[in-house]
């Protein structure tokens, strides 16, 4: 078992056994990723730091039917994935979500990422990229969606892709071919942005 | 912005005409499709003629930056606020303790707060008879009972802000000294196991830090203590 693998597993075991503070390993550890994964998913927009302390806590309730002879990471995304479908659910009521203007001051607040420039124009045409690719993401279907954010934007292999998702591996790798297509499609669309 | 000019030749250097946006976008997704396919870490540059036209076309400058998003991996993750993991961590100390837990016979919300009379835990480990003194002493002992006549009692008090925590009941004479609970792992949570004689009435409160005194919240009975607080009632 790799180490990090050992690691989760230990701080399951302890916190299950009464150590709370045990799970705040977890917390630590995951939340870059769970983050990662739901800003990608949802889009830019302040629900997207309180999916991912809903996530933690159904990841805390649910520890219980944690198996460890399961792998820790799998789990912890099948839980992410399902709370983040919901948490679509009940945002799009209130209109799809591209649409909604990203305040470039918003994403000043967070730490910038990697790439994004300092010259506020510069900032304000990675806020626009950043609605347009929730954009182009919200015209996929779900499974298409998914598979992309997991495997093409958040590095899961295929088989954990598969996992996560409960589909076959060749399945994942036709659904990422596609979507790549009409991601592609999307950019060169004429009158999109 | 489609300048219908014949396109010359295209290989790099070699373009004679300022790039259409219909072609800029079709080499944009080019790139893309060799960023997506390009295992991660391995660089792609943005080819120049694709930032060029970029720097002086808006709209096909929004279609780079949502390309640039698309192609970005785990190396260009959005990245969570600082102490992002810090609140959340936390918040979850916060959730009723027994919620993750799989030990069953756990302390249950409804007396999370008050005591335990080991006698239950105790029935459903060794039987009701010892309830009932049927066990010699001999046995007792070895079943780790208490002496007949005294039943454990578990004392518990959720006191996260606490630094000490004193039980002061009359068996101890009111010595705030005397029988300290204990929070061993750090979760607020306060304990005390406490033999007690049976067929008697008890009366006791908690002292916090040496100098607030709580009833326990969870007592059947409560009363008055004669200095305009509150003692709890135990009896057993």
């Amino acid at each position: 078992m790799k180490p990090q693998a050992a690691d989760d597993r230990e701080a399951v075991r302890q916190t299950l056994e009464g150590d709370r503070q045990a799970f705040r390993f977890i917390v630590e550890r995951y939340t870059p990723l769970l983050y990662s994964l739901a800003a990608r998913l949802l889009g830019p927009g302040p629900e997207v730091e309180d999916a991912v302390q809903e996530i933690f806590e159904r990841l805390y309730r649910n520890l219980r039917r944690y198996d460890p002879a399961r792998s820790f990471h799998p789990w912890m995304y099948t839980i992410a994935l399902n709370h983040l479908r919901s948490a679509r659910r009940r945002s799009r009521r209130g209109g799809p979500r591209g649409a909604t203007p990203v305040d470039p001051l918003l994403l000043d607040a967070r730490a910038a990422p990697e790439g994004a420039r300092e010259d506020p124009a510069q900032r304000a045409a990675d806020a626009e990229g950043e609605r347009l690719a929730a954009r182009a993401l919200e015209g996929l279907p779900a499974r298409y969606r998914e598979v992309f954010v997991l495997r093409q934007m958040e590095g899961l292999s295929v088989a954990e892709v598969a996992a996560v998702l409960s589909m076959p591996e060749g399945t994942v790798k036709t659904l990422l071919h596609r979507a790549r297509q009409r991601l592609a499609e999307r950019l060169t669309r004429e009158g999109w942005t | 912005m489609k300048p219908s000019a014949p396109r010359g030749v295209y290989g790099g250097m070699e373009a004679e005409e300022p790039m259409t946006c219909t072609r800029w976008r079709s080499e944009l997704v080019s790139w893309l499709q060799s960023r997506w396919e390009t295992a991660e870490g391995a660089a792609t540059a943005l080819p120049r003629e694709l930032a060029e036209h970029a720097a002086h076309c808006a709209s096909c400058a929004q279609r780079l930056a949502a390309a640039q998003v698309l192609a970005a991996g785990t190396s260009r993750r959005p990245l969570p606020p600082p102490g992002l993991a810090e609140r959340i961590g936390r918040r979850l100390l916060e959730l009723p303790r027994e919620v993750a837990f799989r030990r069953s016979g756990w302390v249950r919300p409804a007396v999370r707060w008050g005591l335990l009379p080991v006698a239950a835990a105790l029935a459903a480990a060794v039987g009701t008879a010892a309830l009932f003194g049927a066990f010699t002493p001999r046995e007792r002992a070895m079943a780790g009972l208490p002496a007949a006549g005294t039943v454990i009692v578990r004392f518990v008090l959720e006191a996260p802000q606490a630094r000490q925590v004193a039980l002061v009941g009359d068996w101890n004479q009111w010595d705030p000294r005397a029988q300290p609970l204990s929070d061993a792992d750090g979760d607020g949570v306060w304990e005390a196991q406490i033999p007690l004689r049976r067929g008697q009435e008890h009366q006791y409160q908690f002292l916090i830090d040496g100098t607030v005194w709580v009833p326990d919240p969870h007592a059947a009975l409560q009363v008055e203590d004669g200095l305009g607080g509150v003692n709890s009632v135990l009896q057993i």
